[in-house]
């Protein structure tokens, strides 16, 4: 008799969730994320899989802090970022990137969440 | 879900301007063509999520033909080739002592003493030039 296994659609799956108000926010699985780009002087878009299925992407736009002229602060957010997608062990897998409703963030040069679309 | 590794590009430009800067997951690499013989360009699933035309990071280098040690052969010192094998050690998700950031190459001034914040990745390329639609 075959035995079904229980698999999970994301077992250990890290989810991360970025929030820019009470009405726009997002949480996704991390291997849902298409990639990042600068998108101007201390901004920057990040891609995931879209959640409804359709061959598009879910679009955030965040700002980070843009003073030393070098994107320094840009690269800092990307390898925090990247550390968040990683999840398993020391941050958990439930990674809260960046609330603004809260105030919260992953690092100190992530400064908000400007769109959830 | 297996580690995933993420590539970071960035010109010379201080992440300024749009696409100055990408960051793509390693996963999402389809490939690299020789474009020119100064110039390797490396392909990655869309992050407009469609699937179909491909986002393009152009690393330039040296000429083959320049670095020959003969003069004839440009295998004998191929940028190409090292630019591919260096960008291949660097993606690759064996790795298992190094962080999941990975810098293939950041033309900006660096900061000292900050490990991966530090690297300016593959020291054959000269520029970069990121293609995201």
């Amino acid at each position: 008799m075959a035995i079904q296994m229980a698999v999970p659609s994301h077992g250990g799956e890290t989810f991360v969730t970025l929030i820019k108000d009470a009405d726009e926010k997002f949480c996704g699985p991390a291997s849902n994320f298409l990639g990042l780009k600068c998108d101007g002087a201390g901004s920057m878009k990040l891609r995931f899989e879209d959640v409804d299925g359709t061959a598009a992407a879910t679009v955030i736009d965040i700002t980070v802090t843009d003073s030393v002229g070098t994107g320094v602060e840009m690269k800092r957010v990307c390898q925090a970022i990247a550390g968040a997608m990683a999840g398993h062990g020391v941050q958990g897998k439930f990674v809260k990137i960046a609330d603004t409703l809260a105030g919260t963030y992953i690092h100190p040069d992530l400064l908000s969440v400007d769109a959830v679309a | 879900m297996r580690e995933e590794n993420y590539l970071y590009f960035a010109n010379d430009g201080g992440s300024d301007t749009d696409k100055d800067m990408a960051m793509f997951p390693a996963s999402t690499f389809r490939g690299a063509v020789t474009m020119s013989s100064t110039t390797v360009e490396f392909f990655f699933a869309p992050q407009d999520g469609t699937g179909t035309t491909a986002n393009g990071v152009l690393l330039t280098h040296a000429d083959i033909a320049s670095n020959a040690t003969d003069g004839t052969s440009p295998y004998a010192d191929d940028k190409h080739y090292v630019v591919m094998e260096k960008f291949a050690n660097l993606a690759s998700g064996n790795r298992k002592n190094t962080t999941n950031f990975t810098v293939i190459k950041d033309l900006n001034t660096l900061v000292s003493n900050e490990g991966a914040i530090s690297s300016g990745g593959i020291s054959e390329v000269t520029a970069v030039a990121i293609t995201i639609d």
